[in-house]
């Protein structure tokens, strides 16, 4: 599937990239820089063992049982 | 009083779990620019392993990078949240785990940035390897063999 890119105009960097060193070095540079265009992006497909990982953990955290 | 609630991008225990993951392989702070730059880069490369939960990338001039990922670890940092480091319970998690270290084991983070680089370029923008090597060069102009030593650990996980 092809993946439409789109620059993302330097002035709106500080507003989607938290990192502040990272956003002067792009301004200080005026380097490109791109997001995917959501709507093209493929479906991730869920990853049923780090689901289950995630669970435990919850549990654990909650004090639902102790893992191992 | 009232406990305030932690807003992250990801479910608490997602979040949590990710910032375990980065912890348990010698990362996940964010005091200095240094270790935010490898935080990004082993998290999208544990995502492609298959061990984190998802955050997504997009690409910027120190490659693949995830605010809602920088949002979240940031957040861990400000509330001092703890994560307990563990094994994973499913195997095949675990194994993938150990893949992960020794694929990160010993890499720069300009070793990490060129290769999480070329893989976005390959899998994300579709471009085929011969052309992702060369935006990739022209980019950042790495030394030759620094940009060869990346193309080899790039070679070695493609298929993930």
């Amino acid at each position: 599937m092809k993946v439409k890119l789109k620059e993302i105009k330097i002035k709106k960097a500080r507003n989607i990239i938290p990192d502040k060193e990272l956003v002067s070095h792009i301004i200080k540079t005026k380097e490109p820089i791109f997001e995917i265009e959501k709507s093209r992006l493929p479906k991730k497909t869920k990853n049923r063992l780090l689901e289950l990982e995630i669970a435990l953990r919850r549990c654990e955290r909650v004090g639902v049982f102790t893992k191992k | 009083m009232k406990k305030e609630k932690v807003v992250f991008s990801k479910p608490y225990d997602a979040a949590l779990l990710t910032y375990s993951i980065l912890k348990r392989l010698g990362s996940g702070k964010v005091n200095s620019f240094k270790q935010r730059l490898r935080s990004q880069k082993i998290q999208y490369l544990a995502q492609l392993f298959g061990i984190s939960p998802y955050y997504p990338f997009s690409l910027y001039i120190r490659g693949p990078y995830s605010s809602p990922l920088a949002h979240d670890l940031f957040k861990i940092k400000e509330k001092k949240i703890e994560s307990k480091v563990s094994r994973f319970v499913p195997k095949e998690l675990e194994e993938n785990f150990i893949r992960l270290e020794r694929f990160i084991r010993g890499k720069s983070n300009d070793q990490l940035e060129l290769i999480a680089t070329l893989h976005w370029f390959v899998k994300i923008a579709k471009l085929s390897t011969d052309e992702a090597v060369k935006r990739v060069v022209r980019l950042k102009n790495p030394p030759k063999a620094e940009m060869k030593k990346a193309v080899i650990a790039f070679n070695s996980i493609k298929q993930l």
